[in-house]
C-alpha cells in the first residue's frame, strides 16, 4: 500500500522532481519503511521487472522482424502485381486475340482483341468458343480444336469472315520433354491478316494476268517450232534441227510455268469454298494419279508398290486440285530416284485410315532433301540444290502447291528425308464424316 | 516431210485477233489441206459466216468489238447457222470451270492452245468434222 501511495504521488505531480518540498520527507519516509520492512518482496518485484523488460526487449525484436518480413512480403507482392499487371497488359492489348483453354478445354483467358474479333460481350467465358466456331462457321474449327486437344498444332491460314481474313493457330501446349507436367492446355491464336492477303491477292491477280498474256507469244513459238521440226516448213539440217528443239523444250518449261502460275493463283482465289468440294473416294483419286505416271515410272525404271491398308477413305475435296497434288509428289519421286535396286527404283505408296484421318505414305529412294534446305522446300520457286543438279528443268512450284491444296483441305503435309537415301512425304486428310469436316 | 491432209477440202473459218497465232494457225490449217478463211474478231466473223457457207469454225474468246463468247451466242440463235460445229481455242481457260463455262456455249470442243500441239489440234479438228459428218 505503502509504495502505490509513493507512486500515486509522484504520478499526480508528473515527476519525483516535481513533488512539493513539504512531501518530500513522507515519500523518503515510505520509501525507507518499505525497503527496510520489505526487502524481499523488493527483490521479487525487481525480478519481476526484469523479466518483464526482457520479454519487452524480445517482442519488440520479433516484432520488428515481422514487420521486416511483411514489408518484403508487401513489396514482393507488389513487384509481382506489377509484373502481372505488365503480362495483362501486353496480352490484352496484343494485336493478335488469344484464347487460353485448359486440358478440358475450358476457356481460363481471352484478350481484348480476341473478344472484339468474336463479339464477345458480357458472356461469360463458356461462350467463347461456341462464339468462335459461330463467328468462322464456314471452316471446320471445331475439328481443328480436337486435333490440338490430341497435341498436334494446328495452323489455318485463310480464314475469312466477312471483310476481314484471319489467320487461326491452335498451339498444344506441352513441356518441351513428353512428361505430363508443365503440360497447361492450349492457345488459340487468332490475328488478322487481311491487309497482307489483299497485297498478296493482288500480286496474284497480276500474275494471273501476265500469265495469260505470256500465253499468247508462248503459243506462237511452240506452234511455228513444231512446224520447222516436223518438216512442215522445208527440211532442215541436223544443227538447224537441234538448235529448234532446244528453242522447243525451253518455251514447253515456259508453258509448264505458266500454266503453274496460274494454277497457284487459282488456288490462292480457292479459299474454302465448298461449292468446288465434293465427297470423294481419296483411293481412287490416288491410284489414277498412279496409274496415269505408269508409262513415266517405266520410263524411268521406277517400281511403283501400292499398298491399300484399308479404311474409310471418304474425303471432301476438291478433284482436280486433289489429283494434282498426287500427281506432284509421285512425279517428284519418280523423278528423283537414285538408288537402285536390281536396276530398279522403288517407290512405295500407300493409304490407310484411322482416327478420322487418311494418311497417305509416299516414300522414295531418291537424293533426298539437304538438312540445311529442309524449311525451305514447301516454299515458293524452291528448288533443292540437289533437285536442281538432278534435274534443270523445274519450277520449284510443285511442293508449294501441295502444301497450298492440302491447307485448304484441313490437312497436312509433312515429310522425312536423308540426303542420298530416299524422301517420305505423309500427307493427312480429314475423312469426310469427321468432326474437323462438320 | 509428206504432209497428211487430214482436212482436205475443209472450208474454216479462223477467228482470232491476234497476228501471229493467225498467221502460223492459217498455214498450218492450209498445210493440212483446209480452205482457211481469217476473220480479226466475232464481228467479222459473223460476217464472214452470213457471206459464205463454212464447214467449221474455230474462234478464240478475248477479243476486240465482239469476243468470241457473244459471237457464239449469236451463231447459236441463228437458225441458218447453228448447226456449224464450233470449236474453241483460247488461251483464257486455265481451269475446270473455265471449261465447263465454255462447254455452255454449246461447243464442240475446246482447247487451251499453249497445251495444244498443232498436229494433234489439226488431228481432232479432223475427228469433229468425220463426227458430225455421219
Amino acid at each position: 500500500v505503502h509504495k502505490t501511495l509513493e507512486r500515486q504521488i509522484i504520478r499526480f505531480y508528473g515527476s519525483l522532481d516535481s513533488v512539493p518540498d513539504n512531501l518530500k520527507p513522507l515519500l523518503e519516509l515510505i520509501s525507507k519503511t518499505y525497503t527496510g520492512n520489505d526487502g524481499e518482496y523488493n527483490l521479487m518485484e525487481r525480478a519481476l521487472d526484469i523479466s518483464s523488460k526482457e520479454l519487452t526487449e524480445a517482442n519488440k525484436l520479433l516484432r520488428e522482424e515481422n514487420e521486416e518480413i511483411e514489408q518484403r512480403v508487401q513489396e514482393r507482392t507488389e513487384e509481382l502485381t506489377q509484373e502481372r499487371r505488365k503480362l495483362d497488359k501486353i496480352a490484352q492489348h496484343m494485336n493478335t486475340g488469344a484464347i487460353l483453354l485448359d486440358e478440358e478445354a475450358n476457356v481460363t483467358f481471352i484478350n481484348n482483341k480476341a473478344k472484339r474479333i468474336i463479339d464477345l460481350g458480357k458472356e461469360n467465358n463458356n461462350k467463347v468458343l461456341d462464339k468462335l466456331f459461330d463467328k468462322f462457321k464456314k471452316f471446320p474449327l471445331r475439328g481443328y480444336l480436337e486435333r490440338c486437344m490430341k497435341g498436334d498444332t494446328v495452323e489455318v491460314s485463310e480464314v475469312e469472315a466477312g471483310y476481314y481474313i484471319y489467320e487461326i493457330l491452335f498451339q498444344s501446349l506441352r513441356s518441351d520433354t513428353d512428361d505430363k507436367e508443365g503440360y497447361f492446355g492450349h492457345m488459340i491464336w487468332i490475328r488478322n491478316i487481311t491487309d497482307e492477303k489483299l497485297l498478296e491477292r493482288s500480286k496474284s491477280e497480276l500474275v494471273a494476268v501476265a500469265s495469260h498474256q505470256l500465253r499468247t507469244p508462248l503459243t506462237v513459238t511452240k506452234g511455228n517450232t513444231e512446224m520447222l521440226l516436223d518438216g512442215s516448213l522445208g527440211d532442215l539440217n541436223d544443227e538447224q534441227r537441234e538448235v529448234i528443239r532446244q528453242t522447243y523444250e525451253s518455251n514447253e518449261q515456259l508453258i509448264i510455268l505458266v500454266n503453274q502460275m496460274l494454277d497457284i493463283t487459282k488456288i490462292e482465289k480457292e479459299t474454302i469454298s465448298k461449292d468446288n468440294f465434293v465427297k470423294i473416294a481419296v483411293d481412287k483419286i490416288l491410284k489414277n494419279s498412279v496409274d496415269d505416271l505408269d508409262a513415266f515410272a517405266d520410263k524411268n525404271n521406277v517400281n511403283i508398290k501400292y499398298s491399300d491398308l484399308g479404311g474409310d477413305f471418304e474425303a471432301f475435296a476438291n478433284v482436280a486440285r486433289l489429283h494434282q497434288v498426287f500427281q506432284n509428289l509421285i512425279e517428284n519421286a519418280i523423278k528423283y530416284c537414285k538408288n537402285e535396286t536390281n536396276g530398279v527404283c522403288p517407290v512405295g505408296i500407300s493409304i490407310r485410315s484411322e482416327n478420322d484421318q487418311i494418311e497417305i505414305k509416299i516414300s522414295d529412294a531418291g537424293i533426298g532433301i539437304p538438312q540445311q534446305e529442309k524449311d525451305k522446300i514447301f516454299e515458293r520457286f524452291y528448288r533443292a540444290s540437289n533437285a536442281v543438279r538432278v534435274e534443270s528443268a523445274g519450277t520449284g512450284l510443285g511442293l508449294y502447291i501441295v502444301k497450298s491444296v492440302v491447307d485448304r483441305l484441313g490437312g497436312s503435309v509433312r515429310f522425312e528425308s536423308k540426303e542420298g537415301q530416299g524422301t517420305t512425304f505423309f500427307l493427312r486428310l480429314p475423312v469426310a464424316n469427321s468432326p474437323a469436316i462438320k | 516431210m509428206e504432209e497428211k491432209q487430214e482436212l482436205k477440202g475443209e472450208k474454216i473459218l479462223f477467228v482470232e485477233d491476234d497476228l501471229f497465232i493467225g498467221e502460223m494457225l492459217v498455214r498450218r490449217l492450209n498445210m493440212a489441206g483446209a480452205l482457211c478463211v481469217w476473220a480479226k474478231d466475232g464481228q467479222e466473223g459473223l460476217m464472214k459466216l452470213r457471206d459464205d457457207k463454212f464447214d467449221i469454225v474455230i474462234s478464240d474468246l478475248m477479243m476486240a468489238r465482239m469476243s468470241g463468247e457473244e459471237m457464239i451466242g449469236e451463231i447459236k440463235a441463228d437458225p441458218e447457222l447453228k448447226d456449224i460445229p464450233i470449236v474453241v481455242f483460247s488461251n483464257l481457260i486455265t481451269s475446270k470451270r473455265d471449261i465447263e463455262d465454255v462447254k455452255k456455249l454449246g461447243v464442240d470442243g475446246i482447247f487451251i492452245k499453249s497445251n495444244t500441239t498443232l498436229s494433234s489440234f489439226i488431228t481432232q479438228i479432223a475427228e469433229i468434222l468425220d463426227k458430225k459428218a455421219v
